[in-house]
């Protein structure tokens, strides 16, 4: 406990070294902190947006921008597909469940989707108020659409395109039946409504041959995951892409970003060790002879080693605490006050379980970097030093 | 009756030079002691030696019966720490805490409990009992060395040790200091040894011991 509090009386007289220090520690570590919350909520995101959903069917083209358009509905989609051509694949033994999408339309940026009651099921969507549609014309929206200004009643008008500042479809007005509780998935941000109404936006509620931009696919068995999607891409013009496989595509190109901003953060990280590592060695310099009267007052060669490395420790774990708690913070402002989707929801509350080696990083850091100086306190002969003195 | 401080035939060297010569010493319980002779005699390091912080070359050193080099580097150190009190010629306080923490630190290395009331009462009797509480950097020296006293003596030493307390003061300061010095480990029940160069020191012990500069010995 003295060696405690020898080491923080030494602390606090330097403080502007301890605190630029402290603070050079922090930025590293919140920067790590905010990179790890936000990996964590993307790859989280990414996996609930896709949970339920096996194979997505759509026309030909990238894979990815097929999954990024009918499952987060990020990218535009790839085609239209003929309806009877994606049923035969919906009927296949295989498959049990086949959810249809048909896109072309927004609202302020939210996209107007045409589908069935199965599709928020996928979600665990719940009725906040109000009910699903029924009737052409009707849409259900999910909450962050309906923070919009929506309510059971309002009406508005589509707008060509998936983005603001396209055609607006005046003649055909929808009107909200209900709006959906949150979820914390895509489909807060959407606009739900039956295939035939967006068919009547386009021209023709029962058109001759139906068009819908893909469809959703739920696996009755496990070997399907091998064999349905390469008996698509071979035997139909529709093209057949797995969002797990695209989803973590997706997210390891990201990781490769992600492991450069890290990689940054552990500059200035190692930058704030050395920052101690040099605070301490010079400490140490001008505290040679105090370090000797402790030795002379009886104090042993490793109560003043374990002095200086309690200090060192203090020093960079107080640098790694104060990192977790700016991380956490910045990670809570950015979730709150910034509209994207990808951040939508980050949250400054959530734990991720490697925060704590972190901390444990702190500790040690500040360990190493008083161990050369420690050790150069704990080898120097006493009685010499006093000497000179 | 067993001496409290027994040396004999201790020697030490630097390099291949002789620092240090002394044949014979021994000091009863309660003496008090002047070891006095001129720069380079080796007084500085025949205090650490008797203190523990380093071995002679040669020769033999007890201290109330221990044998110095039969211990440990650990043991030694918490032998001094219980058993003897040092002042050093210079500045001896640990600057980053107060003067009462000071004291608290020797109590502590002393592998003693803490004792507030016996820190304030030495303070006291050194007339330092409103800077208990004071930063070393705003003491004066005079100040400064009476605190180095008060925790050369916090643990109630057998020995204590004193390296030219006088050295930097003139006349009377250096009178005034010796006399704290010898009725504070009289008070104490410390056996009392001062080094120095200090010719006006000589007639103020009861018993002295004349260092001689080691001559440079024959291969």
């Amino acid at each position: 406990m003295t060696l405690l509090s020898l080491a923080w009386a030494n602390i606090m007289r330097d403080k502007l070294a301890a605190t630029l220090n402290t603070a050079l520690m922090a930025v590293g570590m919140a920067t790590i902190v905010l990179l790890l919350l936000f990996g964590h909520h993307l790859s989280q995101r990414m996996t609930q947006d896709a949970a339920g959903i096996d194979l997505v069917l759509g026309a030909k083209g990238s894979p990815t921008q097929l999954v990024l358009s009918a499952i987060y509905h990020a990218d535009i989609p790839t085609g239209n597909i003929p309806l009877a051509e994606a049923e035969r694949w919906a009927e296949h033994p295989m498959v049990r469940g086949a959810i249809p999408l048909a896109l072309g339309d927004s609202w302020r940026g939210f996209r107007i989707v045409g589908t069935t009651h199965a599709y928020p099921a996928v979600y665990d969507a719940e009725l906040r108020t109000g009910r699903l549609w029924t009737e052409r014309g009707e849409v259900t929206v999910g909450a962050d659409v309906a923070a919009r200004g929506l309510s059971v009643g309002s009406g508005f008008a589509g707008v060509h395109g998936l983005a603001a500042g396209g055609h607006v479809h005046d003649d055909n007005r929808y009107r909200v039946v209900g709006i959906l509780a949150p979820t914390g998935t895509v489909i807060d941000r959407l606009v739900l409504t039956s295939v035939q109404s967006v068919w009547a936006i386009h021209g023709d509620a029962e058109p001759e041959a139906p068009e819908i931009t893909s469809m959703l696919l739920d696996y009755a068995t496990p070997f399907a995951a091998t064999r349905l999607p390469r008996l698509i891409n071979s035997q139909s013009p529709l093209q057949a892409a797995s969002p797990a496989e695209q989803t973590s595509r997706m997210l390891q190109l990201l990781g490769v970003g992600i492991d450069g901003f890290r990689a940054f953060a552990w500059v200035l990280v190692v930058t704030a060790s050395l920052g101690v590592f040099i605070a301490l060695y010079h400490a140490l310099e001008a505290r040679r002879y105090e370090l000797a009267l402790l030795r002379s007052l009886g104090a042993t060669r490793a109560e003043v080693l374990l002095s200086l490395l309690i200090e060192g420790m203090l020093l960079s774990s107080a640098g790694a605490i104060a990192g977790l708690a700016l991380g956490h913070g910045t990670a809570s402002i950015i979730g709150q006050w910034l509209d994207f989707a990808a951040t939508d929801g980050l949250s400054g509350a959530h734990w991720v379980p490697r925060e704590g080696w972190l901390l444990c990083y702190g500790v040690v850091v500040g360990a190493l970097a008083a161990l050369l100086p420690a050790i150069r306190a704990y080898r120097s002969d006493v009685a010499s030093v006093l000497k000179s003195a | 009756m067993s001496a409290l401080i027994e040396a004999s035939a201790v020697r030490h060297h630097y390099g291949d030079r002789a620092v240090l010569s002394l044949d014979a010493l021994s000091l009863e319980a309660g003496a008090q002691h002047l070891v006095l002779g001129p720069s380079g005699c080796g007084k500085t390091t025949l205090l650490h030696a008797l203190a523990g912080l380093m071995l002679p070359d040669a020769g033999s050193i007890r201290v109330d019966g221990q044998d110095l080099r039969a211990l440990s580097n650990a043991q030694r150190d918490r032998f001094r720490g219980r058993n003897i009190g040092l002042i050093f010629q210079r500045l001896h306080l640990v600057s980053a805490v107060s003067v009462l923490r000071n004291l608290a630190l020797a109590r502590h290395f002393g592998r003693k409990p803490p004792d507030r009331a016996r820190a304030l009462a030495l303070l006291d009797a050194l007339g330092l009992a409103h800077r208990a509480d004071a930063m070393p950097a705003e003491l004066s020296h005079g100040e400064a060395q009476r605190v180095a006293i008060a925790r050369a003596l916090i643990n109630q030493p057998r020995i204590l040790l004193a390296d030219e307390p006088t050295s930097s003061l003139d006349d009377a300061n250096a009178r005034e200091v010796i006399e704290l010095l010898r009725t504070a480990s009289e008070r104490e029940g410390a056996t009392l040894l001062v080094v120095t160069h200090d010719q006006r020191l000589r007639d103020r012990f009861p018993s002295a011991t004349l260092l001689q500069v080691p001559e440079a010995e024959a291969a």
